[in-house]
């Protein structure tokens, strides 16, 4: 029994499956994106605005910041309002990181990098199935939920105000996003991330659906409640939007859970629109780890754009977000559809179903 | 309009090339301006004990005192507001505003400075001296 067990540890499928949940592409890795993205940001934030930033804590440039702060936020106390529903209050900062982290099951990052010919999709990804775009985009409009759930219990009327825009603030951009994204699934045939991946091994979706890219970078931006589009949160207007009530831990799960889907927004558009794992082949390195690099590489400056979004624009009103995102974001996502279609089919034979229904 | 969206991302990514207007602050410290009203300090020898800072000090931060048959100020640093008036009216010159402006202190005693103490010279500045570039002849203020 017990060499079984043993057995099966050591196994190379148990040894793969374990760095591909805990290390890569999983816990670890996410873990130390987030870390890295906060005190990141906070330095970024810092020059921009002819600041230094972080300083003291760690061995360079304030990097140990964040984890000060954890440890901080850790030790105090958890209070939980009289009147809220406890069970969905303490639910929801325990589901929004579990739900953000969850989209890296299903984000490929790199091809399979030891030797060809074994059983299996032949990608680095944790459960491969090939509708795994339409399960990211499920798991990323369940966050909504979880927003207004702990708005609502939290029986807060700043909380319930965050709440009540955050939903709103999804008609914006839930709609132009999910069109935008058919460009790609149009072009390629296919709802599987890494196929999409491979098929722009010769020119990335970005140069080819330049409106598709721009469109779905806005609705991610929004749908990440960051600075240009952080309705939900508007600290000057609502306290603090949905997560007002929430102190110590609660407050550092919830705040995680914000940078984890900052990670999984840029991975995503990495993969649909940047080329995925592609580029230059990097000298030193071989060519299985500089799919990885290229695959990070594109990762922070996505990321890096999306901060400098909160450095730089004032916040949008409620009215002006869903002005934009029914104005200008589903005609120019719904002008991409169209040149996609004549691009793939200039016979337009898309048209007769349409003529004839 | 699209233009209008990318200049203040362009703006913003030089911004982060730029040197700071800030100093690390522990470590480095600005420079002080050469007329920096800091703690006042008394020079013993020009002072004729005449009572002209304590008439014009508006908080009250200096009073008269007497150490060995002559009168000197005593300083109050909670009290003071570096308004420089008593260095200003001192007709002996023997006030002085100086660079000093780290003054806080755990106790209240602590803070009253008489006069053999107000006679010291200031502290060196806590960290390595930096020159912060504030004022530029052609931009004026410059930030940065």
């Amino acid at each position: 029994m017990l060499m079984d067990i043993l057995a099966f540890l050591t196994s190379p499928r148990f040894i793969e499956a374990f760095l591909r949940v805990i290390v890569f592409p999983g816990t670890l890795f996410t873990l130390l994106y987030a870390i890295l993205a906060v005190w990141g940001e906070r330095k970024l934030h810092a020059r921009v605005h002819l600041r230094i930033g972080p300083l003291h804590i760690g061995p360079i440039m304030g990097l140990f910041q964040v984890i000060a702060d954890f440890v901080k936020l850790v030790q105090k106390e958890i209070i939980v309002p009289r009147a809220a529903h406890r069970f969905i209050y303490n639910f929801v900062p325990l589901a929004a990181p579990i739900l953000a982290a969850m989209s890296f099951a299903f984000i490929p990052c790199a091809p399979y990098p030891f030797y060809y010919g074994r059983p299996g999709p032949p990608y680095w990804v944790i459960y491969y199935t090939d509708l795994s775009l339409l399960v990211v985009l499920a798991l990323f409009s369940l966050r909504p939920l979880l927003m207004i759930g702990a708005g609502w219990a939290s029986n807060n009327k700043y909380s319930t105000l965050g709440a009540l825009r955050a939903a709103l603030q999804l008609f914006a951009y839930e709609v132009p996003l999910i069109i935008a994204l058919a460009g790609i699934v149009i072009a390629v045939g296919t709802f599987d991330l890494a196929r999409i991946a491979e098929s722009q091994l010769v020119v990335w979706f970005i140069l080819t659906q330049p409106l598709g890219f721009i469109v779905a970078l806005i609705a991610m931006m929004a749908e990440l409640g960051r600075r240009p589009f952080d309705i939900p949160l508007a600290e000057q207007e609502v306290v603090f939007g949905w997560p007002t009530e929430y102190t110590g831990a609660q407050f550092a799960l919830v705040m995680m859970s914000e940078y984890l889907d900052l990670c999984a927004v840029s991975a995503l558009i990495t993969i649909l629109y940047l080329g995925g794992w592609y580029g230059p082949v990097v000298p030193f390195l071989p060519p299985q780890a500089s799919y990885v690099f290229w695959f990070l590489f594109k990762v922070a400056v996505l990321t890096i754009i999306i901060m400098l979004g909160r450095a730089v624009f004032p916040r949008l009103r409620i009215d002006q977000l869903l002005k934009a995102g029914w104005t200008w974001l589903i005609p120019l996502a719904l002008l991409q559809v169209i040149i996609v279609l004549l691009e793939v089919d200039a016979n337009m034979s898309w048209c007769i179903p349409a003529i004839a229904g | 309009m699209v233009l209008s969206i990318l200049r203040p991302y362009f703006l913003a990514f030089w911004h982060i090339f730029k040197r700071t207007f800030t100093v690390k602050v522990p470590y480095e410290v600005p420079k002080p301006s050469e007329r920096y009203r800091g703690r006042p300090m008394l020079h013993m020898d020009r002072c004729i004990g005449c009572g002209v800072c304590v008439y014009v000090c508006p908080n009250k931060a200096l009073t008269l005192v007497t150490v060995d048959g002559k009168k000197y100020p005593q300083f109050n640093a909670g009290r003071c507001c570096f308004c420089s008036l008593c260095a200003d009216h001192c007709p002996r010159a023997a006030l002085t505003m100086t660079y000093e402006y780290e003054l806080s202190s755990y106790t209240k005693d602590d803070l009253i400075y008489p006069p053999s103490r107000l006679s010291l010279p200031p502290k060196p500045l806590p960290g390595r001296v930096v020159t912060v570039k504030t004022y530029d002849v052609r931009r004026g203020v410059a930030h940065g």
